[in-house]
């Protein structure tokens, strides 16, 4: 054996640094990921499994650059589209893996000016970035989705997504689109908490180029709404679980306040 | 009216809670596990407990095979339930005919207002004796065979049911 190999069983490694992660000691695993190169794979697993971009986007194009098969790793992607440089779509572009998309378009902490919603205000490069991410046959989790005016087509051409979490302002354009049209996505899960009726709505009635509707809610098990005096309706409600025959768990957050009520 | 105009002075005229449960007239054979949350944030809204009870009344009287029950109730302090309001709450989950098969029932009374001096210690024992929310909800435990409860009045001082 060569003296400088661990003298522990590879599984044996591996757990230890599973466990590392468990116990969210990152200085740890970076320290074990420069300590032999036999740790560097599973060490990369977890530090680069989760992953957010926004004002870092071109320290993370430049990483992605050096050490392209960093990309592999990345497995929930964070994106805040708070800095609109070129270099964001191309670090974008690569990522292949990616299981659970978060798109965060909020007034974070420090936050000067609003992420744009508005799809129309992405340049093309990012909205082509974008789109190709959607495409990705890994994604199966959307997060945090606000934009406005997206076409439709952009959710509808995540072959596997499973779970929606679909924040307001969102809403779906019906555009033509020269992409191939696959089959709604057949959803198991979708959060409407923070989405008022006209991002429910849209949703529900915007239909594709082909006429279609944007997702397939006919396999949903679980539905998570939240309602505010009638802002999100009952006939949202009504015309999901009349969707569906296969809803297994359904979580219903009824608001009453004076507040809510003028909104 | 548009429910999108309603004006602070006619919140208590929101129905909205009633057309939840007629959302859930539809039947739904395979639903497991519900959660409903009640929500209250200001003393102006009043009346929307008939609602969630109702809404609990229009699950129970379709055949349904959920086993796990939530009921969250998030009031001022002001807001109490009434005595009929938890003995309809109190018929329609003792009765075995309906819900029969739950196996997890879970019922949180949160309180806006954080109770941490003995007034305000005092006031919910106040509160719990005079609406007998104790009595009634022992009462209903006491013929089921429901495998998990809890009861909580604050989030930091969770009060045991048989205390």
């Amino acid at each position: 054996m060569h003296p400088r190999t661990p003298r522990i069983p590879y599984d044996i490694l591996v757990s230890i640094i599973d466990e590392l992660a468990l116990r969210g000691q990152l200085k740890d695993l970076r320290a074990c990921s420069q300590a032999c190169r036999i740790l560097l794979h599973p060490c990369r697993v977890h530090l680069f499994s989760t992953v957010t971009v926004s004002i870092n986007a071109p320290r993370f194009a430049a990483l992605l650059n050096q050490n392209p098969t960093i990309q592999v790793y990345i497995r929930k992607l964070t994106y805040r589209p708070t800095f609109l440089s070129e270099d964001i779509a191309h670090a974008l572009l690569p990522l292949n893996n990616v299981e659970t998309l978060s798109l965060q378009c909020y007034y974070g902490h420090g936050t000067v000016t609003p992420p744009p919603r508005h799809w129309g205000s992405l340049t093309p490069h990012i909205q082509h970035a974008l789109t190709h991410l959607f495409s990705s046959p890994s994604v199966t989790r959307i997060m945090e989705y606000s934009f406005t005016d997206a076409p439709a087509i952009l959710l509808s051409s995540c072959p596997n997504l499973k779970h929606l979490d679909i924040e307001s302002p969102a809403t779906f354009t019906s555009m033509a689109s020269n992409t191939p049209f696959l089959p709604p996505p057949n959803l198991t899960s979708l959060n409407t908490s923070r989405a008022l009726r006209p991002a429910v709505e849209s949703l529900l009635n915007e239909r594709r180029a082909d006429g279609l509707p944007i997702l397939d809610f006919s396999g949903l098990q679980s539905l998570t709404v939240r309602s505010m005096q009638g802002i999100a309706d009952e006939k949202q409600i009504e015309q999901i679980l009349r969707s569906t025959s296969k809803l297994e768990h359904l979580d219903y957050t009824g608001i009453f306040d004076t507040f809510h009520a003028t909104l | 009216m548009n429910s999108d105009q309603l004006s602070a002075s006619s919140v208590s005229q929101v129905t909205l809670p009633d057309n939840f449960a007629q959302a859930l007239m539809i039947p739904l054979p395979t639903l497991r596990s519900l959660w409903i949350e009640w929500n209250i944030n200001d003393d102006a809204v009043s009346d929307e407990f008939p609602g969630f009870i109702n809404a609990l009344q229009v699950l129970a009287s379709c055949p349904n095979c959920i086993n796990e029950l939530s009921l969250t109730l998030l009031t001022p302090w002001s807001h109490t339930l009434a005595n009929q309001d938890w003995e309809k709450i109190d018929h329609v989950l003792a009765d075995r005919s309906t819900f029969r098969r739950l196996e997890k029932l879970s019922i949180k009374f949160w309180s806006h207002l954080h109770i941490d001096d003995e007034s305000g210690e005092k006031r919910m024992q106040d509160c719990l004796t005079e609406f007998r929310v104790t009595k009634l909800l022992r009462l209903s435990l006491a013929s089921s065979d429901y495998l998990d409860f809890q009861f909580t009045l604050d989030d930091d001082e969770p009060l045991g049911l048989f205390d």
